[in-house]
């Protein structure tokens, strides 16, 4: 009798039962923002964030916990070059951008830092010869020094800023007939040091002409550093690829790059992220230039917002 | 018999494993144990912790449980939605005797109600608490005889059958590159369902009314899945053969489930009051092996220069070996004519013998603290109903995971530093009655 009601309830649950099916844990997984990535698109074409705006250049992103900020330099046809915010909730929708800071030299490559409750901008001159530093004032940013003069017959281009305790230090690409990329303390009395942000085990086959290096804080609470570089070939197609670095003096590219490829040519992509969701924010076209974006939704992220 | 043997015949059929029973336990009254019951268990639960027991079962008892475990596991605070372990608890003892020896023999079920049998080999990059995938899916069907050596030593032997699944897919024809409907492969698809078994044996020993002392062995297991792939024939291009004898061997084994092998002593003391009981156990993880997919790949197309890259083999998961202790509290909270009750609270301590996940790998698991709680009674005057006595036990469970960080070495690790944490809150419910 019993036997025969233990069968029966067997067959009733095989009966029932399901074979595999989803679940177990593999949702939800951590992502660490490596990509890949998908670039944002309005028809066939990636989506320009700023239809109204052509002059925009050199985006660079500051993201919060619920904030991404875009820092533009911006390049009127009669005045100088200035930086400019936009301001976003989700990373998608901006608001116009606004004037933060000026100079009589004119500035581009804006890179902006939390310093405590404020934020420093560093920029170079329109003409690529200086590095200026800003100390945030309220919305706006008042000028503070001279960080650093080009050589003659020299340009920078590709400034990133980074801390790493008590050290901070300006990463440049200096460009010249024997162009190569150099890190140098703030210090002004700092030495000057080549650094290999490319070598010999390099994401690209074309040498990447910009890189953006930013420091992260990793779930556990430590600082790494990051670089988003960008590589485009003779025929102005670019390809994106992750380096990464646990001291900012060696560098190692990421397993999987690259993590976007464009077959038009992209300059200056930033990277930032809101929680769960990562972005990559670029300007792309020569004659008629817009600012662009691309996300990464997979998963949830492993990395938090650096303080 | 008849229903029994249709379990059995079914049991060769399925994939099973004990696995379920080593997350959570089997029978209501043992959770609520912390599992410490390989000294004291005699009823279908000993088909599980301890056979030898089974000679102390005193009349024919069917039980009938349902347990439900809803795990809560996180990711760096994100809910990873691991699936709950749930299903049937079920068994069938009966005592006798050959002569003067007494035996007993069982058979008892966990029957899952949501997955037959489970699955999945992940890339071993991607992060997955490793213990909680496949393991808690799966049917177990366990099958146990005992019998009384001396006065007061026992010995218990079970079996557990499980199917391993292999396969081989063989095409044979034409490979065209350029124009796919001028390719013509015959496919010929062989699949093998093997029989494999492992082993549970333990010893009971009661020098006295007071005193009791268990010993169980589980032997290890595996379960893998097997698949080749065959290719061969020529290979043309635009009807012009290229290469006449081509050739393509892909070879899959995956490791889809593993349980180590166990060796449990529980000591016992009880009076007309309490019972308190005390598990140590070995598990022997350190055996065990990467649970993702070992690829063999073959290519020949001669004349033609072709090489393709060996797959990297799967890195050792470098677990080691972990020793468990169990207690177990009861105490008799109501003895009457007709009524008897029991509060019973359990404890046990399983640290995780998965390492510190800093490379390639992404196996997590964390120490698990389990407590229990439950609450037992037994019917002693039931009235044409049913002849014997009925049991009902109710258990609580809840399965603390201590939270863990995993710090990467490498800067560019693709899925970077994170911790790993939860709990899972289980209930489990189990109707016995003696014939």
């Amino acid at each position: 009798m019993a036997a025969r009601f233990l069968s029966f309830v067997f067959c009733i649950v095989v009966g029932c039962g399901t074979e595999g099916g989803p679940g177990g844990g593999d949702r939800h997984l951590p992502n660490a923002g490596f990509g890949p990535y998908a670039w944002l698109e309005d028809g066939d074409t990636p989506k320009s964030l700023f239809p109204n705006q052509n002059r925009l250049e050199a985006p660079f992103a500051l993201s919060s916990a619920d904030t991404v900020d875009l820092f533009f330099s911006s390049c009127p046809m009669n005045d100088t070059c200035r930086i400019v915010r936009a301001r976003s909730q989700d990373g998608l929708l901006f608001t116009e951008p606004q004037i933060v800071a000026t100079h009589q030299d004119g500035l581009r490559e804006p890179y902006v830092v939390r310093a405590g409750t404020g934020l420093i901008l560093w920029t170079l001159s329109a003409d690529r010869s200086k590095v200026f530093r800003f100390d945030s004032s309220g919305s706006q940013f008042e000028f503070s020094e001279t960080i650093l003069a080009a050589e003659p017959d020299t340009s920078f281009s590709a400034l990133s800023v980074l801390s790493s305790g008590m050290d901070t230090e300006v990463f440049l690409r200096i460009n010249s007939d024997d162009s190569k990329w150099i890190r140098r303390q703030v210090n002004a009395s700092g030495p000057v040091n080549d650094i290999l942000l490319c070598g010999s085990n390099c994401w690209s086959t074309t040498p990447p002409h910009d890189y953006e290096l930013k420091s992260i804080r990793t779930a556990l609470g430590r600082t790494l550093f990051r670089g988003l570089g960008t590589a485009t070939n003779d025929a102005d197609e670019s390809t994106l690829g992750f380096i990464g670095s646990d001291d900012g003096k060696h560098w190692d590219p990421f397993q999987f790059n690259p993590v976007l490829t464009s077959d038009t040519s992209i300059e200056s992509a930033t990277f930032a992220q809101l929680p769960g969701r990562y972005f990559i924010y670029a300007r792309t076209g020569r004659r008629i230039p817009k600012i662009i974006m691309a996300v990464s939704r997979r998963g949830q992220p492993s990395i938090l917002p650096s303080p | 018999m008849r229903g029994i043997g249709f379990l059995c015949l079914l049991s060769l059929w399925c994939d099973a494993a004990a696995n379920p029973l080593d997350s959570f336990g089997f029978g209501s009254r043992a959770i609520a144990l912390g599992g410490a019951v390989t000294a004291d268990t005699n009823s279908t639960e000993a088909t599980y912790y301890n056979p030898a027991g089974l000679v102390h079962t005193t009349a024919l008892k069917l039980d009938l449980g349902y347990i439900y475990v809803q795990p809560d596991l996180k990711l760096n605070g994100h809910g990873q939605d691991v699936d709950a372990s749930r299903g049937i608890q079920a068994g069938l003892s009966l005592p006798s005797r050959i002569g003067q020896y007494r035996f007993g023999i069982a058979l008892s079920v966990h029957l899952p109600d949501q997955h037959i049998s489970r699955i999945r080999a992940l890339p071993e990059r991607q992060p997955r608490w490793v213990l909680w995938d496949n393991r808690p899916q799966r049917i177990v069907i366990n099958s146990s005889v005992a019998i009384e050596l001396v006065d007061d030593l026992s010995f218990g032997f079970g079996l557990t059958y499980l199917a391993n699944t292999s396969g081989t897919l063989k095409m044979s024809g034409d490979v065209d590159f350029f124009d796919a409907e001028a390719t013509d492969l015959l496919a010929e698809v062989d699949v093998n369902l093997a029989a494999l078994r492992y082993v549970t044996v333990g010893i009971q020993y009661r020098p006295s009314a007071a005193w009791k002392f268990g010993l169980t062995y589980r032997e290890d297991f595996k379960l893998e899945l097997d698949i080749a792939v065959d290719v061969q024939g020529a290979v043309v291009i635009d009807g012009d053969p290229i290469v006449d004898a081509g050739r393509l061997q892909v070879r899959s084994i995956s490791q889809t489930l593993y349980s180590p092998q166990q060796v449990v002593f529980g000591s016992c003391y009880s009076n007309e009051t309490w019972r308190v009981s005390l598990d140590i156990g070995w598990i022997d993880w350190s055996k065990f092996p990467a649970p993702t997919a070992i690829v063999d790949l073959g290519l020949v197309l001669e004349p033609l220069d072709v090489e393709i890259p060996t797959p990297a083999r799967p890195i050792k998961p470098n677990f080691t070996d972990i020793w468990v202790p169990r207690v177990g509290i009861q105490r008799s909270i109501y003895s009457g004519t007709d009524l008897n009750m029991d509060a019973r609270m359990g404890y046990f301590f399983e640290p995780s013998p998965a390492p510190e996940q800093i490379g390639k790998t992404n196996y997590i698991d964390s120490d698990k603290h389990g407590f229990s709680f439950g609450v037992g009674a037994d019917v002693i005057q039931t009235e044409g109903i049913i002849a014997g006595p009925l049991s009902v036990d109710l258990t609580f469970l809840w399965l603390v995971l201590a939270s863990r960080s995993h710090r990467k070495q490498s800067p560019v690790d693709p899925v970077g530093d994170y911790i790993g944490s939860g709990h899972a809150l289980g209930l489990s419910i189990n109707i016995g009655s003696s014939f």
